[in-house]
């Protein structure tokens, strides 16, 4: 079982924040591309189930879509939770990744440059 | 099990064990790929990812508009979107996302919040089934301020169309580039994106 009872005496607030009640809407910008990287490890106790299986796809950089799809979550199921990971100082975002206003024509050279060459 | 590292699966070549991306890479960019269905958009992303396509799935609880092609069944309000994406590390720091949707309106749900940010869209066109792109394009035209380029995947037993006539079956505008493209070949498939790319930086 995941789950070691134990995990139920540790008085951290993370423990309260990271429960969704039923919450739809992600505080954080997510979207598919979005790229994150856990801050902590897995197999800390003072996070819950759902957080560890985040955070054991979260070892290094990678995008909400790819944890998405190894977790077996829609992204838009997956955003709600990342988003309070966050907040919690759990997870965090690479702020250039798929940012609204989209790339800059600085970055946007660099890629025809490596698409060129590809 | 999940696993947190891929094996590879005795792939060889880029495709290996790449679970994540390279500590070093702080921005990704968006490219969509759309198309009507079997035009070859997970096969074009195939072509050109380091990852085996992966492809996640949306439900979409609004009532869908129009007709389903594949199961007219009025009465259900819920649809299952499978979107195909795939990944390719540029440089050091930027890694392209390329994600391939159906472009039809009862999608735009999930189309529209791909499309902000993106850095453009490649439409993916059969020459057999022009007409098959007609909404695609229009859904792209109305709904966003994408810049686009078509890109004609050519199947060994299509009709051979000079870009001309092409522009005008699709009634695209004299800005918007016309590229033929092989979506098995990843030259050819890297090509295309580059065109797209050197379009979206004249549109600026």
């Amino acid at each position: 079982m995941p789950d070691a009872p134990d995990d139920d005496y540790v008085d951290h607030p993370i423990r309260s924040y990271v429960r969704t009640g039923g919450r739809v809407r992600p505080t954080h910008r997510l979207t598919p591309a979005t790229l994150l990287i856990g801050h902590i490890s897995p197999t800390a106790t003072s996070v819950g189930r759902q957080e560890r299986e985040v955070l054991s796809q979260c070892m290094g950089v990678i995008s909400m879509a790819e944890i998405a799809v190894h977790l077996g979550q829609p992204v838009s199921v997956l955003a709600v939770i990342v988003s309070d990971m966050i907040d919690a100082g759990l997870i965090g975002i690479r702020p250039d990744s798929d940012t609204a206003a989209g790339p800059s024509r600085e970055t946007l050279q660099k890629v025809l440059h490596a698409l060129n060459h590809l | 099990m999940l696993s947190t590292t891929s094996d590879g699966h005795g792939r060889s070549g880029a495709r290996g064990d790449q679970h994540y991306l390279a500590p070093t890479v702080v921005e990704s960019v968006k490219i969509l790929v759309v198309g009507s269905f079997g035009v070859g958009k997970t096969t074009l992303i195939g072509s050109v990812s380091e990852i085996d396509p992966l492809r996640t799935e949306e439900t979409i609880t609004q009532a869908s508009e129009g007709i389903d092609e594949v199961e007219a069944t009025p009465e259900k309000t819920t649809t299952t979107v499978a979107m195909d994406f795939g990944r390719i590390t540029l440089t050091d720091e930027i890694a392209l996302y390329l994600f391939g949707t159906p472009g039809q309106r009862r999608f735009w749900d999930l189309w529209s919040g791909l499309a902000e940010g993106a850095a453009g869209a490649l439409v993916l066109v059969d020459t057999r089934r022009l007409a098959d792109s007609f909404e695609v394009l229009d859904q792209l035209e109305t709904r966003t301020s994408l810049p686009f380029v078509v890109a004609i995947n050519q199947f060994p037993d299509a009709p051979n169309y000079e870009p001309d006539q092409i522009r005008k079956a699709l009634d695209l505008d004299d800005e918007t580039p016309i590229v033929v493209c092989n979506a098995k070949n990843r030259n050819a498939c890297a090509r295309a994106l580059a065109a797209l790319v050197r379009h979206a930086l004249k549109t600026r």
